[in-house]
């Protein structure tokens, strides 16, 4: 196994990449290494393969053909619940809805990931987390009884919980209005810059790519542009070119 | 992991532990009846006093050597107690301890008013013990003693009909105990026809049961509880068929669980497999996943377990009752209670809850957890190919042994209905999404023609949703299916029963009685009568016959008739096939068709009868009506019972004269014993009814619940029409289309499982694939099925969509 963790300078790194969906080619031989502690930000338009690619990248699903590493381990030799214990450990995630377990409190939630590894809560960074994404007071609440930014910055502080290598998020303010979104990309802006998280943000939203350290552009699987230090205005220009 | 209180998973764990629940309750509540059925003695009350009671064996046993197996010893139990010589009294009174042995024989007698009491010897009296409560012990001939409940004084003339005509005896005597008349020994013994022949040998004092045994092998000591056996056989003839019901009807109820409890559990977890695939996404393993499926399928079953395992001791008492007050079981089968059938219903249910959730599991390896992030379809259209081949297996396995199983004998046919039923209901539940397709092709365009924007919204969608629209589909064709063939198979051999017997009968009118029966001498009566052509005697009994079925040796218990050898041919019409009726005489049989296999006309075959007693006879015919008359016709002489249940006469002479002379005896049209047979059959039917109602009860629980989850778990999809524009009378509209679509294929199942089985079992039955079913009734399962589905559906479709609760 694998799975010592060599400091490689990049954090997860994508090499010849594919991904066929029965004729569809969702990924085209794609090759990316996204740096330690940096914000990316993933844009195309609708098809271009950006959900595939996260899915690929976080180890949700296996590229038919490249390798994927996560810090420095190679997924495509790990079964599927090794594999599954990887992400545990190394990946955070943040969808763009249906987040949390409706059964579970909002503490439940977040120290999911903890619970599922059979690890202790570390309380002091639990603590730390939650008053971050300033859920403090609602530990206790069922996601059913918290507004669509409060659910999303729960989402958030679940990612954090295992101090992960880096944090996947997919449209995670899809559906927020722009001053929730912008809490929510506050934190993940805060998760690079305070914790050393790398971050991976799948988005179509210029305003929401503006917030990372540089932007991919993606189009009919293949990575076709980057822009590094966006601003909304370069990133809608970039965005009409395509 | 702590344990989930959320809505959506609480929902459907309440419609598991519902169906659990009454699972719990069917399983214990066979299970008091088998435990009942092992540990049945009927009360001990003549034998009191008797320290053991010596009999004859009350079974037949029979070493039978399968082909390829090893040899089996099979038994049958008697219904009438066998011979003991009374000579052997002497070596029981040689065993240390003992005070004294008494000769017991028993015998019908009837008072001139139609009072029914017991014969017994004098000595018998002390047995009980029964004392003296005035007068004097009967010693000669013509002396009775009477129970001081007879209402006879000392001194009495009265004139008793014991196993000959009515004689008259004078009371010398009043006893305490039961019904009873208690003779002069001897008087007792030649009363009791078997000369030199006692009942039981019973015995008082203090002795050793061992030593007894040794001093006469081959003979069964019975002591204690076991006394009541050897006093009334009825409840020991009648354990073997109850360990067997019982125990059947426990398989079925386990299978139905099983089916009911696999669907709702397999439903739940494809309603969450979003929620699953978040789980897997955030870093469980499908090992975790599929332990947290397990654990809240535990979590539903332990408390129902628990719960409907107490609640089963409550209804298998009350089903005890209702069998005993209605005499499917016999005098004196008493209830017995432990905790056993309520941890062995706890444990039923718990293990089927973990087989089922276990197996609803497996599907979390097709869960990916990439589905958590989308809002694509998450519904798998294809079936996956383990389910396909299994299902196509089940079918044949079912399809083949339907055609097999009914080629035999009715006793056995009638015990396969129901597991051949659970065959194809699990083919139809593993092929069921493929088979609502196909239902679809034909139901979704009626529903178009009916209602044309929803109706094609609703044959969209069963397509799409095929897995769902599938475990919906189960419980309608299995409802449908049970209820159809167990009720239409019941009335399928209660017609065809009166049917041949009403056909081959002959006679003219019929000498019957109210009370225990007619002594012989009746019968000869009758045809002494001027105008008499023709007269036999009919008396029913039970013989033991090793009878091929499907190749295999079993012994079995047959219903036989003793008839008048030579008159018999005349009145009877038995439908003989080879040989002649007309030939039956002493030292020969008559076989119907049923149990000839492997019997060859004019060749001995080897019989017990009722008592035990071995015969070999020539077989002179073979005979078509065997639900009619009875697999086996006897010459009346080698019956053991001393007394006939009619006579049968063949001329219009008038018998009133001869019937005044019996006390309970009338003349009767013939068809009063059609009536008479067709009461008896609708009480034997009785426990199937009772079977029937709980497990329908039990299936539409699982088809309630079932549709209800279904429809409930899909406000979402709901609330999504609505936003798109959809009234909320379109997408009632759309469910209701979609119940007709879904619940339509599943009675089109339902009733095709049950009619294909029934045409088998009648062909099988009766010769003619002509089931009895009523159109009443039928119509009635399929409204009550149908009903109940779209209340089902409807209702929780109606609450999704009430004003207020959109997205």
């Amino acid at each position: 196994m694998t799975m010592t963790a060599k400091a490689t300078a990049d954090a997860v790194r994508l090499e010849s990449v594919s991904r066929t969906y029965g004729d569809v080619k969702a990924l085209d031989g794609v090759s990316w290494a996204f740096p330690r502690g940096a914000f990316t930000a993933v844009m195309g338009p609708s098809g271009s393969g950006k959900s595939t690619f996260l899915q690929c990248a976080s180890g949700l699903d296996r590229p038919d053909a490249g390798t994927v590493r996560i810090g420095g381990v190679d997924l495509g030799e790990l079964g599927e619940a090794k594999r599954t214990r990887l992400r545990r450990e190394r990946v955070g995630f943040v969808f763009q809805a249906f987040n949390l377990v409706p059964s579970m409190d909002v503490e439940e939630n977040i120290t999911l990931p903890l619970r599922l590894g059979g690890a202790e809560v570390d309380r002091a960074w639990l603590r730390e987390v939650v008053t971050r994404v300033g859920l403090a007071d609602r530990l206790r609440h069922r996601p059913a009884e918290l507004s669509g930014g409060q659910q999303q910055r729960a989402a958030v502080a679940r990612a954090l919980v295992t101090r992960p290598e880096v944090v996947f998020a997919d449209e995670p303010t899809g559906a927020l209005d722009p001053r929730t979104a912008r809490e929510v990309l506050r934190l993940l802006r805060e998760a690079a810059d305070l914790t050393g998280q790398t971050v991976v943000l799948v988005t179509h939203d210029p305003v929401a790519a503006a917030w990372a350290d540089s932007v991919v552009f993606l189009d009919a699987g293949r990575i076709v542009d980057e822009l590094v230090s966006p601003t909304v205005a370069a990133v809608m220009n970039r965005w009409e070119a395509l | 992991m702590r344990k989930p209180k959320g809505r959506g998973a609480a929902g459907s764990m309440w419609g598991v532990f519902a169906a659990l629940l009454f699972a719990a309750v069917l399983v214990g509540s066979c299970g008091v009846l088998l435990e009942s059925a092992l540990r049945a003695h009927a009360p001990v009350e003549r034998y009191g006093a008797a320290s053991a009671v010596v009999t004859a064996p009350h079974r037949v046993q029979e070493r039978i050597k399968p082909l390829g197996d090893a040899p089996e010893v099979q038994s049958r139990p008697l219904t009438e107690p066998g011979r003991v010589p009374v000579a052997l009294a002497e070596r029981l009174r040689g065993v240390p301890g003992v005070r004294a042995v008494v000769a017991d024989v028993s015998f019908p007698v009837v008072s001139e008013a139609g009072r029914a009491m017991r014969g017994h010897g004098w000595e018998s009296a002390a047995l009980g013990p029964f004392p003296l409560r005035q007068g004097r012990a009967p010693r000669a001939p013509g002396e009775v003693t009477l129970d001081a409940a007879s209402g006879a004084r000392v001194g009495d003339a009265v004139r008793l009909q014991t196993t000959g005509a009515p004689r008259p005896f004078r009371v010398t005597g009043l006893v305490a105990g039961p019904p009873a008349a208690y003779f002069a020994s001897a008087t007792a013994e030649a009363l009791g026809g078997r000369p030199g022949h006692a009942d039981a040998l019973a015995v008082l004092g203090d002795a050793d049961a061992d030593a007894l045994r040794r001093a006469v092998p081959g003979l069964r000591v019975a002591t204690g509880a076991d006394r009541g056996d050897a006093e009334n056989l009825a409840v020991a003839a009648a354990r073997p068929d109850m360990i067997e019901l019982s125990a059947s009807l426990g398989g079925v109820a386990v299978m139905i669980a099983l089916l009911v409890v696999g669907g709702l559990v397999a439903l739940s977890v494809r309603e969450r497999a979003r929620e699953l695939a978040l789980l897997r996404a955030v870093g469980a393993t499908p090992g975790q996943v599929r332990g947290r499926i397990v654990r809240q399928a535990l979590t539903a079953a332990v408390p129902a377990g628990v719960v409907g395992g107490a609640s089963s001791l409550a209804a298998g008492a009350g089903l005890h009752a209702v069998m005993a007050s209605a005499h499917v079981l016999p005098d004196g089968y008493r209830l017995s209670l432990s905790v056993l059938p309520a941890l062995a219903a706890l444990l039923v249910t718990v293990l089927a809850a973990a087989v089922t959730s276990l197996l609803a599991s497996l599907r979390v390896s097709r869960i990916r957890p990439a589905w958590a992030l989308g809002e694509a379809e998450l519904e798998p259209a294809a079936l996956p190919r383990w389910r396909v081949v299994t299902g196509v297996v089940f079918l044949i396995l079912g399809l083949n042994s339907l055609g097999l199983s009914f080629a035999v004998s009715g006793q056995a046919a009638a015990a396969s209905v129901s597991g051949l039923v659970l065959t194809l209901v699990v083919a139809t539940a593993l092929l069921g999404p493929l088979i609502v397709q196909r239902g679809n092709r034909v139901l979704g365009r009626l529903a178009r023609v009916l209602s044309p924007v929803p109706g094609r919204l609703a044959q969209h969608n069963a397509a799409a949703a095929a897995l769902r629209a599938g475990s919906m589909l189960t419980p309608v064709a299995l409802a449908v299916a049970f209820a159809g063939t167990q009720l239409f198979a019941s009335s399928t051999v209660a017609r065809a029963t009166t049917a041949e017997a009403a056909a081959g009968n002959r006679a003219d009118q019929v000498l019957v009685s109210t009370g225990p029966g007619l002594p012989p001498e009746a019968a000869a009566a009758v045809r002494a009568v001027p105008g008499v052509t023709a007269a036999t005697a009919v008396a029913r009994t039970t013989v033991v016959m090793t009878v091929r079925e499907l190749g295999e040796r079993r012994l079995r218990s047959l219903h036989g008739q003793g008839v008048t050898p030579g008159d018999a041919a005349r009145i009877l019409d038995p439908k003989v096939s080879r040989g002649r009726l007309g030939d039956l005489a002493d030292g020969t049989v008559a076989l119907s068709e049923n149990v000839a296999g492997g019997v060859r006309l004019g060749s001995p075959v080897t019989l017990w009868l009722a008592d035990g007693t071995r015969i070999r006879p020539r077989v002179v015919a073979f005979y078509e009506r065997g639900l009619g008359f009875g697999d086996v016709l006897l010459p009346r002489s080698a019956v053991t019972a001393p007394l006939d249940d009619h006579v049968l006469v063949k001329g219009d002479a008038d018998l009133r004269p001869v019937a005044a002379r019996y006390p309970g005896a009338r003349v009767a049209e013939p068809e009063a014993l059609g009536v008479a047979l067709a009461r008896e059959l609708r009480l034997q039917n009785l426990m199937s009814w009772v079977v029937v109602a709980a497990i329908l009860g039990f299936v539409v629980i699982g088809l309630v619940t079932t549709l209800a989850l279904a429809t409930g778990a899909r406000r979402r999809e709901f609330g999504l029409l609505r936003d798109i524009g959809a009234t909320r009378r379109q997408v009632l509209a759309m469910v209701r289309m979609e119940a007709l679509v879904v619940l339509g294929t599943g009675l089109a199942v339902g009733t095709l499982i049950a009619t294909v089985t029934l045409l088998a079992f009648a062909a099988g039955v009766t010769g003619l694939p002509l089931p009895a079913v009523s159109p009443a009734a039928a119509l009635a399962i399929l409204a009550f099925v149908a009903v109940s589905g779209t209340a089902a559906v409807m209702l929780p479709a109606r609450r999704a969509t009430a004003p207020g609760t959109g997205s």
